[in-house]
């Protein structure tokens, strides 16, 4: 039976998303779990795979197309089969699709949609998608100036990036000023060309460069490369910059004697059952949070949000950069789960195969950078927590104990807290906690 | 009369300027001492290559046969070719005549005095402009060569008058007009020899063209003397060419002499000091809008002693021209193509090899040979070669040296790529029509990669 496919929603702040290619042309078969369309947010671009199997029958809007969340975006249902009455049953975006696929899509609007709700001439206005102006923003390009070859000349990121690289018409030239800007890595576009109706000659170009010689030189020089800032590059810049910007970050230290912690893992590991030091970190983490629930709360405009529940978030290193699933209700598990769960979630990070429900609503964080070998760090708040807990390597270290020393499991913690809901003496009060549980884990029993 | 314009000269770059001054709107004079068509076409280009295209008729009927064509005393009839020079002279001269007043032009016929910076005197009266072109050309420079003004002793001027072909020539200068008419006189079996002062004739042109041609010339008989320093002329029964070379004196024979060493600027008796026209040398100063010193008096052609060519003078006529209804244009000489009509012809446009690598360019060579080109084949040619200089980086043109037959005509492809800016890749790019000359341009072009198909690997 036919059935319409919805803009999903993408983690708790999307309200709208945005189609970027759909990846099964109408009449083409949809296989279950197999990738169906391309999609972006205002966080990120995602693949989004089809629930069901079966006929893209219809696609209501296109590529380029902004729709609320949970709005129809297509329909599907057996091949043949009449999707008349549902296509009726939501009106006007059906129109809308027809806009999105014909060739020329304003004309065609005005033709046959007198009715159109949207359109930018009308009210002057500028339609682009929200990762578009983002985009624009970033490039300090004037969405204005773009045209967009969206729905109704909505402007969609690609419409940005073709502008960025190729502004406006291409600039005339001759071929031998194209090739002296080439070898000479000078933009061609905007040189004031002095040839036949304005087109841009080789020594225009030569002129040019005299001119602005120090700094193109200089890059040559030192061999620079530049990477825009977009994506997972962007997402953790900015939120690293809010978390410094927004809270008081203050730090503590400890060092931990892991001696009985190894003596456990090894427990474990005598009955085939396999548990990794920073999953009793994590178990001995989120038994100290429902101890000190300030730690595991928000700083927001409303108050001070405290959670009963805790969700802890493990700081995973990719390729493409850093992400933080998130192990939900880990207060209520078991060494085990916790254990099954943590490797699951980092694979699937690596794989980059985590879903925004396996990234979002952590309470805190753990982040562990022992296996680099580093003794200890200082880690940045992942707001909105109050807290995130940086663990050191494990190694044998000489010890003082009685009057003598003894080589013992020793492991620095750094805690890094949120002044402003908690207080240097209660965050030393609870990695204080975490030590212990860790010196001592069958307290965790 | 009160003008606009006064072009004062009408050689080819006085009479396009006058023409072109009055499609823009301006009421033009234009003003000649003797015919119209100045130096090109009544004693220079148009002469020159009608008597040679006549020696090239009986010098290539002489081998005719091959191609079927077959002749029971073959001769020729010098008077006939100069009669026929005259009348496509004449048919030319017409024709300008014809342009100028169709395009409203008035043309005065006289010599022209500059009294100040807007009024010349011509016939005893008094021809008011607002603006003046300057355009009285050259004439041929005679050396101070003892025995120089002997009546024997001729000029291209009198050599173009002659009805009668001379038995034997000296020519001195073996520049192009020296090398045209030894081309001339060598095809009609006549016995030329010609003394050049440099160390090689046909300065500025590739080394392995002018050795090609050298060879060529010296198979029809043309006796070639370079490096050698002209020390007098006797005339008696013969004239005798003396000159020293390599510290030795020696001498020439030949019934008569042509001096080809260069044209000078025709400025005297113009009133230049009248009005104060500033001179370079023995020519007329001007700025790239070729503006001379005075304002609203422009200078164009041999006397602005740049390059002495017809379409130069003729160019700057036309750059002169928008200069005058404000269009501030600048004179470029950098595509400049030249001529040089012996058999095979041979034409060349901006750096040579030679020129490119010392002018300290980093350059590629394209070189094909006009034997491996099937229309030369057919025409019976196999002589000559083309090569193309470019950048190695951005393949710019930086100029062609063509030996092959019809070379002249094909050079203005290599002009227009130049011009246009183009590179050696749309020149290799562009389809070029068979069976045809203009093909070795293009393999050529791709030899500048080393990928000429029709032709055999570089070693």
């Amino acid at each position: 039976m036919a059935e319409f496919i919805i803009m999903p929603k993408q983690g708790l702040q999307m309200t709208e998303g945005t189609i970027m290619e759909w990846l099964i042309g109408e009449g083409e078969e949809v296989i279950a779990d197999a990738p169906l369309f391309e999609m972006e947010t205002d966080k990120l671009t995602i693949t989004i795979d089809a629930s069901a199997g079966g006929t893209l029958l219809k696609i209501i809007h296109g590529a380029g197309a902004v729709v609320p969340i949970t709005e129809p975006i297509a329909i599907i249902g057996d091949k043949g089969e009449d999707f008349s009455a549902l296509l009726d049953s939501i009106g006007a975006p059906a129109a809308a699709a027809t806009v999105a696929e014909s060739v020329e899509p304003v004309q065609i609007a005005e033709a046959s949609i007198g009715t159109a709700a949207v359109k930018a001439p009308r009210t002057g206005r500028v339609f682009a998608s929200p990762r578009a102006k983002m985009l624009a923003e970033e490039k300090g390009i004037d969405v204005a100036d773009i045209d967009g070859s969206g729905p109704e000349g909505l402007i969609i990121e690609k419409d940005v990036l073709d502008f960025a690289t190729n502004p406006i018409s291409k600039t005339a030239a001759t071929p031998l000023a194209r090739k002296v800007a080439e070898l000479e890595n000078i933009d061609i576009n905007g040189i004031q060309g002095s040839g036949v109706r304005n087109k841009v000659l080789a020594d225009d170009v030569r002129s040019s460069a005299s001119v602005s010689q120090a700094p193109v030189q200089m890059v040559q020089l030192l061999d620079e490369e530049l990477i825009p800032i977009k994506g997972m590059r962007k997402i953790v810049a900015e939120r690293m910059k809010q978390s410094l910007g927004e809270m008081a970050q203050a730090n503590h230290r400890i060092t931990v004697d892991m001696t009985n912690s190894v003596a456990l893992r090894e427990q474990y590991k005598a009955v085939s059952r396999k548990v990794s030091y920073n999953d009793i970190v994590l178990r001995c983490a989120a038994k100290a949070l429902t101890e000190f629930p300030m730690m595991n709360s928000s700083w927001t405009s409303a108050g001070i949000v405290l959670k009963k529940y805790v969700n802890m978030g493990m700081a995973v290193a990719i390729e493409q950069g850093l992400i933080v699933p998130v192990i939900k209700n880990i207060h209520l598990k078991s060494l085990d789960q916790i254990s099954k769960e943590s490797s699951e979630l980092a694979l699937k990070a690596k794989e980059n195969r985590l879903q925004p429900e396996d990234y979002s609503g952590g309470t805190f964080t753990v982040s562990n950078l022992g296996m680099f070998d580093i003794d200890g760090f200082t880690a940045i708040i992942n707001p909105p927590e109050a807290g995130i807990l940086a663990v050191g390597k494990l190694a044998k270290q000489p010890v003082v104990s009685g009057d003598e020393i003894v080589i013992r499991m020793m492991m620095q913690l750094s805690l890094t807290y949120d002044h402003r809901t908690v207080d240097g003496a209660p965050a030393a009060q609870f990695l204080k906690r975490i030590k212990e549980l860790l010196e001592n884990p069958m307290l965790l029993i | 009369m009160k003008y606009d314009v006064a072009v004062l000269g009408g050689g080819p770059g006085g009479y396009e300027a006058a023409i072109r001054c009055s499609q823009y709107g301006l009421k033009t004079v234009l003003i000649e001492a003797r015919e119209l068509g100045g130096t090109c076409l009544n004693r220079g280009c148009i002469p020159t290559k009608a008597l040679l295209h006549g020696a090239e008729f009986y010098d290539e009927a002489k081998s005719a046969q091959e191609f079927g064509v077959l002749f029971d005393n073959l001769a020729f009839d010098y008077e006939k070719l100069a009669a026929y020079k005259d009348k496509i002279v004449s048919r030319l001269r017409k024709g300008i005549e014809g342009l100028e007043k169709a395009h409203g032009v008035n043309v005065i016929k006289g010599f022209g005095v500059l009294k100040n910076a807007n009024e010349i005197e011509v016939n005893g009266e008094t021809v008011v402009a607002d603006h003046i072109i300057l355009a009285t050309g050259s004439s041929p420079f005679l050396p101070p060569i003892p025995g120089v003004d002997n009546k024997s002793v001729m000029t291209s001027d009198e050599v173009l008058e002659m009805k009668q072909c001379p038995e034997s020539l000296v020519i001195i200068g073996g520049g192009i007009i020296g090398i045209e008419f030894a081309t001339l006189f060598a095809s009609l079996g006549k016995k030329v020899t010609v003394i050049e002062m440099q160390p090689d004739i046909l300065k500025g042109i590739d080394k392995e063209i002018v050795k090609e041609l050298s060879q060529i010339l010296k198979r029809k008989g043309v006796q070639i003397i370079a490096g050698a320093k002209v020390t007098g002329i006797e005339e008696a029964e013969e004239i005798t060419v003396n000159y020293e070379k390599d510290g030795q004196s020696n001498s020439a024979i030949g019934t008569c002499c042509i001096v080809s060493v260069g044209r000078k600027a025709q400025i005297d008796q113009l009133g230049l000091e009248a009005v104060g026209i500033k001179r370079n040398g023995s020519f007329v100063e001007v700025d790239a809008y070729l503006r001379t010193n005075i304002p609203n008096i422009y200078a164009i052609g041999d006397i602005t002693g740049k390059i002495q060519l017809a379409h130069v003078a003729t160019k700057q006529g036309m750059v002169a021209a928008e200069n005058i209804i404000g269009k501030k244009k600048r004179m470029k000489y950098g595509v400049v193509p030249s001529c040089l009509y012996t058999n095979p012809e041979i034409a060349w446009i901006g750096l040579s090899e030679e020129e490119a690598i010392k002018a300290g360019k980093n350059i590629k060579i394209g070189r094909y040979g006009v034997g491996g080109n099937g229309k030369s084949s057919v025409m019976g040619q196999s002589k000559g070669l083309i090569k193309l200089v470019c950048d190695h980086a951005t393949g710019e043109v930086y100029g062609a040296q063509i030996m092959a037959p019809r070379a002249t005509d094909m050079i203005g492809e290599i002009a227009v790529i130049m011009e246009c800016e183009g590179t050696i890749e749309e020149l290799s790019d562009t389809i070029h029509p068979h069976p045809t000359v203009c093909e070795i341009i293009v393999e050529a072009a791709h030899d500048v990669e080393g990928l000429c198909c029709n032709a055999p690997p570089k070693k």
